[in-house]
């Protein structure tokens, strides 16, 4: 949630910093604002020190066994019985990863088996899945029926679990109370029984469960072409064994399916479909939400997945749009535009043929020169320059457009004539670099 | 200068604009998910719910030796009425039913024909709601019907035992989950309440009936005229009922029963008999480590008779028999058992007949009112008697109004007012309503009483031995 501002932060340091260093040092002489900086850096530094000791040894003085990690070890991938589910439901903060809101302080997530990586913690757009599971939530919650564990059983849900501490938001010394009656709900679930593990998860196997990939038979395989939480809490689910294990990875194989129902626990996507030997299988909505294929002959079936024929022209629009980005953020320019910005202050700026330049010196000399007119008023900061010409010389330099076109550089003079050395800066780079060659060839 | 100094306030207040506007707020007390209530007696729903669970501990159905159980299931609704059952017995066994059940009518599961066992229960779920199921003991010595359960719970009580003469007094825990449930069993025999080892830590399998014998050789409480029980599930939750066969000691017949799911400071009874051929007792056990002084208060007769409080110390079970109170007259009467120390008992009524040398006796278990306070003033009876029967409902109008009070026989074509029993003067506080179903209209039907008023309506049906009764409570609605 901080990483936002902490970004903004980091980069408008970086940039005062960079920007800094160019005004300061390199634009103009050594004055309060160096040592100034040093002293910031310094006390930058010290500052870290508190922020060092307490990341220790990267863990941040966290449990030892955060949730993200406690899950990991609990709910392990197990192929041979096919992929399953989590459904973590409880106060959104101690949710192992960021999830979706069914009420006010309570939150839920359906995660994969096996542990968490940092893609786990982008959250995820809603589904229809997600509005079964919802679904499901709010059917136990108001005590429509004790068989959530068959309305969460097509989408692959082998386990809920009540996150009570995660060693980090909610601990054991200071815990997190769970929403109120969760836990006995869930219990009274006919199909959801206990499930023994670690003493800061309630967790509940779904009895009711089967697999991600499955293949149906018989009454469950009948079931599934119908829709409604009302014939799924009827249905008869035991006709189900794993099926495409790995469909839920991604790593789905070519398996051996029966005359029945193929399940996927996958919202239903007409670019599905099922390769039985020489025939293909088109998907059909199972139980209403999910993705099905009936199966007519015995054979080796593989899922396949046809990709949007428009999804390699997005994906070039987005990395183009990427380029544009960068070059932009880059800071690159035409060389026809740096022209322009030269010939532009060139013009407006100074006359280097007046006869009252002053001598080439370096940026120090010319502040402590003793010649200067008080042209400008009160130097109230005490850098050499009058507040009118530092408010100007920043627009100038920092580009507004508008204000810099109303600028103009005041007609210096000093003893010996000298004025060039605004002149100077304000040549083009290559201009600039060119002129103190031929100044560093004179000394 | 200045414009400097404006950027920089715009991105302060940037940055604090961002993180007010990205940080989440979450309420400061805890949510409620569900709002938990204790658990009631069985009721007929009307909340709108998609699938409506009855759970029926069991009954003994052997299917020999006239040893039978069945379920009946009745449809409250002019739609059909889908659902499952699946039936359970203590061999763990299990037998799945489609239940259909056509629009204002019943049916019935002949459980020993469908899944024979010493003991067979039900799970019973009903699409969408609306239904009332209840589970009859059918037995040589006689028959009786209580309604099953719709909460699971993971305590219960029984305040009546009885273990004499050989009687059995039989536990029966039912585990409706598809996980073993772990539970607990103490008993009181008067003054001393036990635990014995052997009932800790019972492992119930998952959808199957588990029986205790308490008055099995060896189990520990043979021969004792009071047998108080409370079952307490250390992980899950169950349904517990109870099946009594009395051999002697004053008792015959007998009777399976649903357990309380809950303590309670008041339970009502409205059929009692202070008349010649009856025999009761109030059997009251305090499962608490608190003595009690309950109060007893005899309603529905020309004033009201009080006794003095009744102590029943914690973890104890105490009788008390209402020929003591002399205010009682001869009549049929109701009562209530309060106490003001909160839910802290669970009271049950013993009711021996002894009907021309005809010996049946019947226990029932208080009514309570929902733990919102409601009573209900609608009562359902899921089948009525198969025989025109006097005298089968007893009827006590908890409120001191006027008012009129109907019963109506479901047929197919919905609730129609049986002849002679529409639009009733309600009784006053001082009597209880006795009603006769012996119209043929009012035979083997669904049953709705119905009135304005709050009421309590006690069923007295034939036990099939004689004109002995079996006692039981119609189903309130709420």
């Amino acid at each position: 949630m901080l990483a936002v501002p902490v970004a903004l932060g980091l980069a408008l340091s970086a940039g005062a910093l960079a920007g800094g260093f160019g005004s300061d040092v390199l634009a103009r002489g050594f004055g309060w604002r160096q040592p100034t900086a040093l002293v910031a850096n310094v006390a930058l530094v010290l500052g870290l020190a508190p922020a060092v000791l307490a990341i220790g040894d990267g863990g941040w003085h966290v449990d030892r066994t955060p949730l993200a990690r406690l899950a990991s070890t609990q709910f392990s991938a197990d192929p041979s019985d096919g992929d399953y589910r989590v459904l973590y439901i409880g106060d959104p903060r101690v949710l192992p990863v960021p999830g979706h809101e069914y009420a006010p302080g309570i939150g839920y997530v359906v995660t994969d088996s096996g542990g968490f990586d940092f893609t786990h913690r982008f959250a995820l757009t809603n589904t229809s899945a997600d509005d079964a599971v919802e679904r499901a939530i709010g059917l136990i919650a108001n005590g429509s029926t004790l068989r959530a564990g068959r309305l969460l059983a097509p989408l692959g849900v082998r386990f809920v679990v009540v996150p009570l501490t995660d060693g980090a938001n909610s601990t054991v010394r200071d815990p997190i109370d769970e929403p109120a009656g969760i836990v006995s709900a869930l219990r009274g679930q006919l199909d959801l029984g206990d499930y023994q593990g670690h003493p800061s998860l309630e967790m509940f196997i779904n009895r009711a469960w089967f697999p991600v990939g499955a293949q149906l038979t018989g009454a469950t395989a009948e079931a599934s072409a119908e829709a409604g939480d009302e014939v799924l809490v009827q249905a008869d689910l035991s006709g189900a064994v794993a099926s495409m294990v790995g469909i839920d990875r991604g790593q789905s194989v070519p398996y051996e399916v029966l005359p029945g129902t193929v399940h996927i626990a996958i919202p239903f996507d007409e670019r599905f479909s099922l390769d039985v030997g020489d025939s293909v299988v088109e998907p059909r909505p199972g139980f209403g939400v999910t993705t099905a294929f009936d199966v007519a002959n015995p054979g080796v079936g593989d899922i396949m997945y046809e990709r949007d024929s428009t999804r390699t022209w997005w994906l070039t629009v987005q990395v183009l749009l990427w380029i544009v980005v960068l070059v932009l953020a880059s800071g690159a320019r035409y060389p026809f535009a740096r022209r322009r910005t030269a010939n532009l202050i060139d013009e407006t700026l100074i006359d280097l043929d007046e006869t009252s330049a002053a001598p080439a010196m370096i940026a120090g000399e010319a502040l402590s020169g003793s010649g200067w007119t008080d042209a400008f008023g009160d130097d109230t900061d005490d850098d050499g320059y009058d507040d009118g010409y530092d408010d100007g010389y920043d627009d100038w330099l920092h580009g507004d457009p508008d204000d810099g076109a109303e600028f103009a550089l005041p007609a210096f003079e000093n003893e010996s004539g000298e004025s060039d050395e605004l002149a100077r800066l304000a040549m083009p780079s290559d201009d600039r670099d060119d002129d103190d060659d031929q100044r560093g060839g004179q000394s | 200068m200045k414009r400097r100094y404006l950027g920089l306030v715009v991105v302060v207040l940037g940055g604090v604009a961002l993180i007010g506007s990205t940080r989440t707020t979450l309420p400061a007390e805890t949510t409620t998910f569900q709002t938990q209530t204790p658990a009631w007696m069985p009721h007929a729903s009307n909340a709108d719910v998609i699938t409506e669970s009855w759970f029926c501990p069991g009954v003994p159905a052997t299917g020999q030796d006239d040893v039978n159980g069945a379920i009946v299931i009745a449809n409250r609704s002019e739609s059909p009425l889908l659902g499952t059952a699946i039936i359970v017995n203590d061999r763990a066994q299990n037998a799945r039913i489609d239940i259909n059940v056509a629009g204002w009518s019943t049916t019935t599961i002949d459980l020993d024909a469908t899944l024979p066992g010493a003991m067979v229960g039900a799970i019973v779920e009903l699409e969408g709601g609306g239904g009332l199921v209840e589970q009859q003991a059918l037995n040589a010595d006689g028959d009786s019907q209580a309604a099953c359960a719709t909460d699971t719970s993971s305590e219960w009580y029984l305040a009546d035992g009885f273990t004499v003469e050989g009687s059995r007094n039989q536990i029966v825990l039912m585990n409706p989950y598809e996980q073993t449930v772990v539970a607990s069993l103490e008993f009181a025999t008067g003054e001393i309440t036990r635990a014995p080892g052997s009932y800790s830590g019972l492992t119930v399998p998952a959808r199957s009936v588990r029986v205790i014998d308490l008055g099995a050789p060896g189990a520990g409480a043979q021969s004792e005229p009071r047998l108080a029980v409370q079952v307490k599930a250390s992980q899950g939750r169950l349904v517990v009922g109870r099946s009594q066969t009395f051999l002697g000691g004053g008792r015959l017949g007998t009777q399976a029963a649903l357990a309380a799911p809950a303590l309670n400071n008041q339970w009502w009874f409205a059929g009692g008999r202070h008349d010649e051929g009856y025999d009761e007792e109030y059997v009251i056990y305090n499962p608490t480590d608190d003595d009690v002084e309950v109060d007893a208060v005899f309603l529905g007769i020309e004033g009201i008779a009080t006794t003095d409080p009744i102590l029943v110390p914690g973890g104890q079970v105490v009788a008390f028999d209402p020929d003591s109170v002399t205010d009682l007259p001869a009549t049929r009467y109701a009562a209530v058992f309060a106490t003001l120390t909160g839910p802290s008992v669970v009271v049950e009524r013993v009711t021996t007949q002894n009907l021309d040398g005809t010996v049946a006796t019947s226990v029932m278990l208080g009514a309570v009112a929902r733990p919102d306070g409601y009573l209900a003033g609608t009562w359902h009876v899921p089948l009525s008697p198969g025989a025109p029967t006097a005298g089968a409902l007893s009827i006590y109008n908890y409120d001191d109004a006027e008012g009129t009070i109907s019963v109506l026989a479901v047929g197919p074509s919905g609730p129609v007012p049986i002849p002679g029993l529409a639009d009733l003067p309600l009784p006053p506080p001082s009597s209880v309503l006795v009603v006769d179903l012996t119209d043929p209209a009012a035979v083997g039907r669904e049953l709705i009483v119905q009135t304005n008023s709050r009421i309590f309506v006690e069923r007295s049906f034939p036990t099939g031995r004689d004109d002995t009764r079996s006692l039981s409570w119609a189903i309130p609605e709420g």
